[in-house]
Parts: structure tokens; sequence; C-alpha cells
């Protein structure tokens, strides 16, 4: 049913049925909430009020049946009296009127409202006696009344007010069940009306989507595989929605190129011969393929004609970037060039084949000179192969001259240098002798040193005798003698003295010679150094000597080795005349040869020169 | 070069060098010459000394001072001995050289040069220093040279010639013939110059 209708039908349908669904949801909640505002405001109204105004009837009441007491018991004040009568009396009031609004609103009998109504005036009259009594001073017995019948007369008063209080407690409950059941019925029957849209929101949503999207994913996928190119697929639909008007629209333009397709394909296999027919005047495609099969028919009449040698036709590009058209005029003007340019070279070849005949000619003549002259230079060599034996020879004895005259000087040099090792020895033994002289005289320091011991000695013993003297000149006549003794010491100290200054003196010369002999030896040994010197400035000589007989002797070895290799030379260079002469041997019997082949060079030209005249150029 | 020998005659050195070491170990040079001289020495010793008899002389000790000749009266002198160590003196006469230690005595030295105001020469390494003194007064007299005692009798003692002025013409007692003073040592050690007494405030 969906399928066959417009896609904008289907859509409004689908959201009608839904906007229905949601007002019936509403206009049952809107009824259920109103249903509850009713019970609410019939329970505020009845039993609340009741309630209310049984309550302040009875305060009121307590209150009265306090004032009474008072009035009892403190009757001998006439203003507190007074006072209390006002107040009783206010009270009532407020009793009567609470108890008419109760009564109006009351649910239940109101013959009981009545009932303390009719109370209330029993309790008057008794309050009315009680009263009296007051006045009158009867103070006992007021009391007596006051406790025997207003007791049990308010008594009966507050047990009707609490039945009547209890009946309305008992209807507020009975309310407040009521609404509970109606709360819970409405949310009920809310919640099944919401799932039920819900349910119904969803499967409109799916079937609607589900009848647009298939045949939209068919075309999509036909779109997809004609943008690769392929023309074989098969689009149509049999539905009267506008995605069946597009989808076979899509199939005509399919069909379309699918022909172009055909064509396309034989024009490619080279049949030219197809017939291609526009579908309209806008048709770019029709018009482009039946312009292209005319060009490659005009071409291939233009190739026809080259292929039969005319040459002289000019191909027109249909655009400047007919790139096979412009190939095709450059290939023309290319071919006949080529063909002029063969055409020149045909006839500069015949030239060229004659002068070629001619040198040849003339090769052979001067063939014959070389030979001639190959045999003169023949001679030459021999010649000098003889004189080259003769320098080779004398080489050799000059060689061996340097060779002994380098051995000689080797002889030198060992003996210069077996004379400089005996100066070096010569050179240490000096310095022996120097060092020795050196010793002696610190020695004869030494000596120096103890013969100032010993004077130094020889002055004590002097002193010593002095004093000796001394002592023995005190001893006047028996230091005589020693007197004797000490004049001697004194003597011989004297001759010590002597002595030592005597060997010091000696000690002296000692070390002006030793002086003068490390002198000498030091003089020696320079002369030894310079012997060494010249030594070895011989031997230097007698080096260079030798090592430049060495050069001259190796001079002579190689003179000797290039004199045998060049012997060897001239026997190569003879052979290599044979050969020369073999060769312009070879070179006659070519040149005949050579011009055989220039005789076919001028025929096979003659040949072409035929070929070239049969194309035509101009 | 192989024909020319060495100018050194070596054997000859050689000679020459043994020859000296025979020398030198040889118990005596000369036995005969050291023979002559002992007796020589012997016959010296033997003679009388004093010279003159009858003339009472004089033992003396000559010394060298300022290279004038000096002599002392043997009574007079102690000992004789070299001047190794001495203590100068503060607050002392400038002829108070200083002070030494004689054999744990305690002597003052005296320069005799300054004490006649003769030039002086230095302290040498020779300087020798006589102890003299009597009964009162003992000091070191220095010397520069000691000779040698000696005997002289009164008659070779020459009056005092007119170059010797100043103090020490007062301490002279005579003057040999060989120009050789001899000093009236009883004279210097009375003299109360010799005592110093000073207190430094």
């Amino acid at each position: 049913m969906l399928s066959t209708m417009k896609i904008r039908y289907r859509l409004a349908a689908g959201f009608s049925v839904l906007v229905l669904f949601l007002i019936l949801t509403g206009g049952l909640s809107l009824k259920n909430i109103a249903a509850e505002g009713d019970l609410l405001n019939e329970f505020y109204e009845h039993p609340f009020t009741v309630t209310n105004a049984i309550h302040q009837v009875d305060s009121n009441i307590v209150r009265m049946h306090r004032d009474m007491k008072d009035v009892v018991l403190y009757a001998n004040d006439p203003s507190d009296l007074e006072n209390s009568l006002t107040d009783i009396s206010n009270c009532e009031q407020i009793v009567y009127q609470q108890l008419a609004v109760a009564r109006e609103k009351f649910l239940g009998d109101k013959a009981k409202i009545d009932q303390i109504k009719q109370s209330m005036e029993q309790w008057k009259e008794v309050r009315s006696r009680t009263i009296s009594l007051v006045r009158q001073g009867k103070i006992k017995e007021a009391v007596a009344f006051h406790k025997t019948y207003a007791r049990r007369t308010v008594a009966n008063i507050e047990a009707q007010v609490n039945e009547v209080l209890k009946f309305s407690f008992a209807k507020a409950e009975s309310f407040a069940q009521e609404s509970r059941r109606n709360q819970r019925s409405t949310f009920a029957i809310t919640a099944v009306l919401v799932a039920l849209a819900g349910i119904l929101a969803a499967l409109i949503a799916f079937a609607i989507t589900a009848s647009i999207t298939r045949p939209l994913t068919d075309a999509v996928q036909a779109a997809e595989r004609l943008a690769q190119g392929d023309v074989s697929v098969e689009i149509g639909s049999d539905s009267p929605d506008e995605l069946g008007q597009l989808l076979r629209s899509m199939g005509k333009v399919v069909h379309s190129m699918r022909r172009l397709g055909e064509t396309a394909n034989r024009i490619a296999q080279g049949d030219l011969d197809v017939e291609v027919t526009p579908l309209s005047e806008r048709d770019v495609f029709g018009s482009a393929m039946r312009n292209m099969v005319a060009s490659l028919n005009s071409l291939a009449d233009n190739a026809d004609r080259i292929a039969s040698g005319d040459l002289t036709i000019e191909v027109l590009p249909a655009s400047p970037k007919d790139r096979l058209g412009n190939s095709f005029r450059t290939m023309t003007s290319n071919v006949r060039e080529l063909t002029v340019e063969i055409a020149e070279v045909v006839n500069i070849l015949a030239g060229s084949a004659a002068e070629i005949m001619t040198t040849v000619s003339e090769l052979a003549s001067s063939s014959a000179q070389t030979a001639t002259s190959i045999s003169e230079t023949n001679a030459t060599v021999q010649e000098i192969r003889q004189t080259t034996d003769l320098t080779s020879q004398k080489s050799r004895q000059v060689y061996e001259g340097a060779h002994r005259s380098a051995q000689i000087a080797r002889t030198g040099r060992e003996s210069v240098n077996s004379a400089i090792g005996g100066m070096q020895g010569i050179d240490e033994r000096m310095g022996f002798i120097a060092e020795r002289i050196v010793n002696l005289s610190e020695q004869s320091q030494a000596i120096g040193e103890i013969i100032a011991t010993v004077a130094d000695l020889a002055e004590q013993s002097n002193l010593l005798a002095v004093n000796a003297a001394i002592e023995a000149a005190k001893a006047g006549e028996h230091g005589k003698g020693f007197a004797v003794v000490a004049q001697e010491v004194k003597n011989l100290a004297t001759q010590s003295k002597q002595a030592t200054s005597q060997v010091r003196n000696i000690i002296g010369q000692i070390q002006k010679a030793t002086t003068a002999a490390v002198l000498a030896t030091e003089q020696g040994s320079k002369a030894v150094e310079a012997g060494v010197k010249q030594s070895s400035e011989a031997g230097e000589s007698i080096r260079q000597l030798a090592a430049s007989i060495e050069e001259s002797s190796n001079a002579t070895l190689q003179i000797v080795t290039s004199t045998q290799e060049q012997a060897i030379g001239m026997d190569q260079i003879a052979i290599a005349i044979q050969s020369i002469n073999q060769a312009s041997d070879q070179n006659v019997e070519g040149s005949r040869q050579i011009e055989a082949a220039a005789r076919n060079l001028y025929e096979l030209n003659q040949k072409l020169q035929q070929l070239v005249s049969g194309y035509k150029v101009a | 070069m192989s024909q020319k020998t060495s100018s050194i005659d070596w054997a000859d050195l050689l000679k020459r060098q043994e020859a000296a070491f025979a020398a030198a170990q040889a118990p005596s040079r000369d036995p005969e010459r050291e023979r002559a001289l002992l007796e020589e020495r012997a016959r010296l010793l033997s003679r009388k000394p004093g010279g003159k008899p009858g003339s009472a002389g004089i033992d003396c000790l000559e010394f060298l001072l300022s290279g004038e000749r000096y002599a002392i009266e043997l009574s007079y002198i102690a000992a004789t001995l070299p001047l190794t160590d001495f203590t100068p003196l503060f607050c002392a006469p400038p002829f108070v050289l200083g002070i030494t230690n004689l054999r744990g005595r305690i002597i003052s030295i005296v320069d005799l040069r300054r004490f006649f105001e003769l030039p002086a020469l230095g302290l040498a390494d020779l300087n020798r220093v006589i102890v003299v003194g009597d009964e009162g007064m003992e000091f070191g007299v220095l010397a520069d040279r000691v000779v040698g005692t000696m005997s002289l009798t009164a008659d070779e003692l020459l009056p005092i010639p007119d170059t010797f002025t100043g103090p020490r013409e007062e301490f002279v007692a005579g003057v040999t013939a060989e120009r050789m003073a001899l000093l009236d040592m009883g004279r210097i050690l009375a003299d109360p110059r010799m005592v110093v007494h000073e207190e430094v405030g």
C-alpha cells in the first residue's frame, strides 16, 4: 500500500497518525488531573472545615467551663465576676457561630449538631442558676450546684463533640484513599498509552524509511558502476513515484552510451564505414563521433595517394592541436625532402666513383717505388749492427777497469778507519795520564796540609821550650841542666820549622810541574783530535772517490746492456723491413681489387638513379 | 811516519823514578854528616854559659813588639802561652785588651803598644801572651813573637837614648847595643794606672 503512494503522501500519513495518538494521550491525562483536583477541593470543603469548627467549639467550651469555676471561686470580687461573665458570653457566641458552620458542611447526620446545641442550652440554664446563687451570696450552694450539674452537662457536650470529630476524621480518611486509587489508575493508563505511541512511531518510521532507501540504494550502485565506465548495467523500475522516474531516465542514458561504445569499438578496429546519427541537435557525443569518422576517412585517402608515389599533396590539419594531421603533414614534407636529397646524393656518388677509379691507378705506381726504398734501408741497418758490436766490446773493458778501482778505494777506506781507531786510543790514554797527574797534585796538597800541622807543632814546641827555660831559670842553680835541654828543644823546633818550609817549597815545585804536565797532555790530546779529523777527511775523500768510481762503473754497465739491446733492436728492424716488403706487395694486389670494386659501385649508382626518378616531387 | 821513533827516553825516565823511590825509603841520607852535626851541638852545649865571669848576669826573656826588641826579667815571668781565646772588657782603658783563662785563673791581658802609645800592627796568629806578676799583681803582656831566654850583664846595658820618649821612657831599665830594651817590670807592676777602678753610672 505504501509503495504505491508518492513519497510526500507517505510522510504526511505517518506524521498524522502520530499527532492523533499524542492528542488522545494528552486529553486522558488532563481529564484525570481535573478529577484529582475536584477530589482535593471536596476534601478541603467538608471534613477539614468541619474538624476546624468543632475544635474551636471544644476549646471555647473548655474556656467557658474554666470561667465558671472562677465565678464560683472568686465570687467576692464583683469586678472579676463581671469580667468572667463577659468572657463567657463572648465564648458562647463563637461556639454558636462555629456550630452553624459545622452544621452546613457536615456530611453526616446533622441531628448530632442539633443535639450539641440543645446541650448548650441546658448548660446555659445551669450557669444562670449558679450565677444567680452567687449574686445572692449563697456561695456554698452555688459551688454544690456547679459541682452536681455543670460538670455532668459539660461532660455530655464533650462526648457529643468527640463523636462529630470522629466521624469527620473517618470521612477524611476515605477521601484520601479514593484520591490515591484515582492517581494510581491514571498513572497506569498514561504509561500504557505512551508506550503504544512509541512503538507505533518506530513502526511507521521504519516502514517509510525502508520504502525510500531501497530503490535509492539500487540507483546509487548503478551510478557507481556507470562512473567506473561499466555500461552493461541494467536499470529499470515500474514504481510510479519520483525515484521510479529517476531510474527509468538513467536506464535511457545507459542505453545510448552502450550504443556509442559499440560504434567507437568498430572505429578502433579500423572499420571507417560506420554511420553515426546524432540523437538530437544537442547530442555532443554523437556529432563529435561523426566528425571524427569524417576526418579519419580524409586522412586515409591522403595516405593512399602517397602510397601510389604522389608526394605533391598538402594535408591541412583540422585545428592547431590536431596531432595526427600535423604529424601527417610533417611526414609528407619530410619524405618529399628526403627523396630530393637522395636524388642529389646519387649524383654525387656517380662523381666519387669516377674519382676512386683514378686514385687506384695512382696507388699502384707508388707501391712499386716503396719496394725500391725498402731494399736500400735494409743495407743501412746491417752496417749499423756491426758498429754496435764494436761499441759493446769497448764498454765491457771500461766496466772491468772501474770495478778494480772501486776495490782499491775500499781497501784505502779500511786503512783510514783503523788509523782513526788508533788515534782515538791515544786520546783515551792522554786522558788517563792527565787524570793521574791531577791525582798526584791532589795528594801533594794533602802533604802540604800535613806539613802545616807539623809547622804548628814546631811552633808549640818552641813555646814549650821557652816556658821550660823560664822554669829552669826560676830553679836557679839546680835548673842549669834543664835550661840546656830546653835550649836543645828550642833548636829542634827551629830546625823542624825550617824543614817544613823546605818541604812546602818542594810541594810548590811539584804542583807547578803537574800543571805543566796536564797542559802538555791537553796539547797532546788536541793534536790527536786534529789527527783524527784529518784522517776522517782523508777517509771521506776516499769514500767520495769510490762512489764516483762506482757510478762510472754502473754507467759503463748500462752502456754494455744498452748496446746489446741495440743489436737486438737492429735485428728486429731488419725483420720488420722484410714484413714491409711483403705488405707493399700485398698493397699492389689490393689496389687491383679496389679498382674492380669501384667499377661495381658505378653500376650500382646507375640503378639508384633510375629508382629515384620514379617519385613525383614537384 | 812509522820510521820516526818517539823522542822520549823512557828507559832513562824509569831509572830516575826508581832512584827517587829508593832515596825516599832509605833509613838515613847521610849518617856521617848527621853525626858531625850532633857533635857540634854537644860542643856548643858544653860551653860555659854567661860569657864573662864575675859580673852578675840578668836572665831575661826577649820578645818582639811592633818590630822592636824588648826583654823582661825571668823572675817576673810565670809562663808564656799562645793567645787562643779572650773576652773583651767594656769600660776598660784602651790598653786592656780583655781577660783570659790561665789554668783556672782569670787574668787580664795588657797591650804594651797601647800603654806605650806605639803604633799597633794588629793581631796576628803568632801573637803570644807572657804572663808576668809579683806578690801583688798579675797580668798578661801581649807580644808579637817570643824570641827566647838570654842572659845580660849589667855593663851591657847602656843609658836610655833620647829617642825614647813618652811613657816608655819611664818603664825602660836600659837598652843594649843591639837596641833591645829591658823593661823595668817592677815599676810597671807597681804603676797605679794598671789598677783599673771605674764605675759606670
